[in-house]
């Protein structure tokens, strides 16, 4: 952490030990970070970045893991971005992602990074992009990214992802806890997970009937391997060879937004500590609060 | 414009690695402290049972966790907490403080604490003072950077 980030930095050759102090500055904004993420932003770098998302205990961890099995089998180099939620009153975090993900633990070319959501809603830290991006950069080829898991409203990875996959698992309650949520339209690739289990088969019906196309919705054991391999080629298979202007463009627009929204909060919850909340009714307060706020350039 | 992302009502107090090394299962007390780490403000990583230092000290390395914890209770301390800091050394992480717990004689400490160790707490040892060990391990690393 001491020592100046280089003005041209040879990506390739960082130690594991440079990379973590990097991702630390890079999640923490520190000034030192900003030529490094500028350096980052100016072009695409080679590889793959795949968004997992799903509710909690439908496997995302587990199936990560085993993705990653299947890709060192192919000798990729593979970085992990797994995301858990802060908690809103102490700011501390439990994050548990890595301990399913142990089997490679002393593998050099797999890195595993657990990030927390610091405040930030939609089932993604605001930094995760250029987390992605310094992975890339050093040679990390497939970037999986693990977000929180909270259910409803993680549409944010999918900005921030090539490729995402919406892990369902059975008996995780009723169909309609999948039918609610909004993702389910926009990620790429639907998993039914735990297809061992009770119940699989019948989920996996259903979800193709919702899914629109059937041959968005595959079925994966991630405990037995079962289905990974297939998996990992239905995503080589949504590869964007070359993203189009536009969806370059609406990407770009939603990782801004992402940001602004991270900024907004902080502002808000920064002069929400002074406000008064107890005149008026609490629409008006709230009206108060947003028209107080104050922006220096 | 700078934004402080780790500013505001969610400023964690650091990040901690908490690792089990050694061939016991008993996790009570590990995972004890890391619920009471993250309750006290810190982002905390569990790596869980039977991990050999090599793992946990990579895992605290990707991580760039300010401290390190380690809990045994199989009797392999004086070989295994030193063998933690020789990895973090291999892997440039000298600077990384790691604080020890779990089934450990009086006499045995004095030795581990000379081989590098920050802090070793017993069974029975007030929470307050384990919390207050790892605030005082990670504000002095994070001047030290």
């Amino acid at each position: 952490m001491s020592d100046p980030v280089p003005s041209s930095i040879e990506w390739g050759t960082l130690t594991t030990r440079r990379l973590g102090q990097l991702m630390t500055a890079i999640e923490e904004q520190r000034p030192e970070a900003a030529d490094v993420v500028a350096a980052l932003q100016r072009q695409t770098w080679p590889g793959l970045t795949v968004g997992v998302t799903g509710p909690p205990g439908s496997g995302k961890s587990t199936l990560i893991s085993a993705l990653v099995r299947e890709l060192r089998r192919r000798r990729e180099r593979v970085g992990v971005v797994a995301v858990d939620p802060s908690s809103d009153r102490t700011g501390g975090a439990f994050l548990g992602d890595r301990l399913r993900m142990m089997e490679h633990a002393t593998d050099a070319d797999v890195l595993v990074r657990s990030i927390a959501t610091r405040g930030h809603g939609g089932g993604v830290a605001p930094a995760v992009s250029d987390l992605a991006r310094l992975l890339r950069a050093a040679g990390y080829a497939w970037v999986l990214i693990e977000t929180v898991g909270a259910g409803q409203v993680e549409t944010d990875v999918v900005a921030r992802a090539d490729v995402t996959l919406l892990v369902q698992a059975p008996g995780l309650g009723d169909e309609i806890q999948a039918l609610k949520k909004g993702i389910l339209e926009v990620a790429d690739l639907v998993v039914v997970n735990k297809s061992d289990q009770p119940g699989a088969v019948e989920l996996r019906r259903q979800l193709e009937t919702w899914a629109a196309s059937p041959e968005r919705v595959l079925a994966t054991c991630a405990t037995s391997g079962e289905g990974i391999a297939e998996l990992l080629q239905a995503i080589d298979a949504r590869r964007p060879e070359r993203a189009s202007e536009t969806s370059r463009l609406r990407a770009r627009r939603e990782e801004v937004r992402g940001l602004a929204l991270a900024i907004l909060r902080d502002r808000l919850d920064a002069s929400l500590r002074d406000a008064d909340v107890t005149r008026g009714t609490t629409w008006e307060a709230a009206e108060r609060l947003v028209a107080s706020l104050r922006f220096e350039p | 414009m700078r934004v402080a992302m780790n500013g505001g009502t969610q400023r964690s107090r650091g990040r901690v690695l908490i690792g089990k090394p050694g061939l016991d299962g008993h996790t009570r007390g590990a995972k004890f402290i890391a619920k009471a780490l993250a309750d006290h403000g810190y982002e905390v990583i569990y790596t869980g049972i039977r991990r050999t230092p090599a793992e946990i000290a990579t895992a605290a390395v990707q991580e760039d966790v300010d401290v390190v914890g380690l809990s045994l209770l199989s009797g392999a301390h004086n070989t295994l907490f030193p063998q933690v800091l020789a990895e973090l050394r291999k892997l440039g992480a000298a600077d990384v403080p790691v604080i020890a717990g779990g089934v450990i004689p009086q006499a045995d400490i004095p030795g581990l604490l000379t081989a590098g160790i920050t802090a070793v707490f017993t069974p029975g040892a007030p929470i307050e003072q384990i919390l207050a060990a790892f605030d005082e391990a990670c504000t002095r690393r994070r001047k030290m950077s």
